[in-house]
């Protein structure tokens, strides 16, 4: 193994490394610090991997999946999960149940079963885009005292639109309580800071689904999120079918049919920024209002090209 | 907790990444795609239950509101991004 020391001015302030089936980052404004945050960075993710990926058939998600195929089961999560379900089901509140973490049937007969890897590479996706039921996040019995938590017969848990989100709130407090300087945790594009903030800020790109930057605003505390019909897609059953993509309606069971390409929002948290942008994208021509009314700053990128901003996010220079 | 043997570790594969990803790309971003090694997942996280509130200058938020938390609004910048966000 070769030993190398880099130069004082060269350091790295980043890192970047593959988990939960992303890419994530995570940038510290010490050098120092940045070999420790990466460890605790992916420590965290693992063990969010283990117990929440419904891909992962040792998960207790998956776990539950197989206890709940017939009939109502019941398992004691772990904290972790209970952590995770517990902001899962905030997420579904904050957005009247368009986000629902109980979409992971109709997910799964929609044709996303596996990594979504492996997804795209299919010729099409089996089940010609049958909807599956969905049992309701309304249904999940869950005590976060003792971490009981009772599914209905048929439930897969999902928590792929909010356990991200989560986790970078998660990690970037996690960092800053341990650490010094200020971080960003950016998993997936799901983007959350804390601790000091560099000068001026840090920097966001708003990057469109061909990785050009669309606009670059600052965080000052702000976390950031972006959801795209554009980029988790994949081949259906049918010859004219529409491309499907992640985004489920949990009111159809469907790929939502959006009028946008990509939604960003800003907010207090990178779990309600996600929240704010996924259920934008289900909302379709709705969301421009609905996202005022939250008091959500965001930027809506149409299909067409167009570009839509709510208050408190600014017009695009570029 | 973590125990030292993997903190140790940890730290080793890490700066041995960054080291390597140093020299391939200038310095400036260090790449850590590489298959993870299981023995450094040793558990390190303390999970709570409790209640907890974040506030800083800009954003606030109640962990188990059912409502959107305060924002500041968002401004532009005319330098180029540390970091991306894009759909997933």
């Amino acid at each position: 193994m070769t030993s190398v020391t880099a130069p004082q001015h060269a350091r790295p302030t980043s890192v970047r490394f593959a988990a939960i089936g992303t890419t994530n980052h995570v940038h510290a404004s010490d050098p120092d610090a940045l070999v420790d945050a990466a460890a605790i960075a992916r420590d965290h993710l693992d063990e969010l991997d283990r117990a929440a990926s419904r891909f992962r058939p040792d998960s207790e998600v998956s776990l539950l999946a197989r206890l709940a195929k017939e009939r109502r089961a019941t398992i004691y999560a772990s904290p972790i999960l209970a952590y995770y379900l517990r902001q899962a089901l905030r997420v579904a509140r904050l957005t009247d149940g368009l986000v629902d973490p109980t979409v992971g049937a109709a997910l799964i007969a929609h044709g996303y079963d596996r990594d979504l890897a492996d997804v795209q590479s299919r010729s099409a996706a089996p089940g010609a885009g049958e909807a599956a039921d969905i049992p309701g996040w309304q249904e999940i019995d869950f005590d976060p005292q003792t971490g009981r938590l009772s599914v209905p017969a048929g439930t897969v848990i999902d928590l792929g639109a909010s356990a991200k989100a989560a986790a970078a709130d998660r990690i970037a407090a996690l960092l800053a309580a341990r650490l010094p300087g200020g971080f960003l945790v950016n998993l997936g594009g799901d983007i959350a800071v804390a601790g000091e903030l560099p000068e001026g800020g840090w920097r966001i790109g708003v990057e469109r689904a061909d990785a050009t930057i669309a606009q670059v605003v600052t965080a000052r505390g702000q976390a950031f999120a972006t959801s795209s019909t554009q980029k988790r897609t994949w081949h259906g059953g049918e010859a004219h079918e529409p491309v499907r993509h992640h985004i489920l309606d949990p009111r159809t069971g469907r790929s939502a049919h959006s009028p946008w390409a990509q939604v960003t929002c800003a907010a207090a948290s990178a779990l309600e920024a996600n929240a704010a942008s996924t259920a934008s994208i289900i909302l379709g021509l709705q969301a421009p209002e609905w996202l005022r009314d939250k008091g959500i700053p965001a930027r809506l990128d149409h299909l067409d090209g167009g570009t839509t901003m709510t208050p408190g996010w600014p017009e695009a220079d570029r | 907790m973590k125990t030292p043997a993997a903190i140790a570790k940890a730290r080793l594969y890490t700066v041995t990444a960054i080291a390597a990803a140093t020299l391939a790309t200038g310095g400036i971003t260090a790449h850590l795609a590489a298959a993870h090694d299981g023995s450094t997942t040793a558990s390190t996280t303390t999970t709570t239950t409790t209640n907890t509130t974040t506030t800083d200058s800009t954003a606030s938020t109640n962990s188990d509101s059912s409502d959107f938390g305060s924002v500041d609004s968002v401004q532009s910048s005319g330098d180029s991004a540390q970091s991306v966000t894009s759909g997933s």
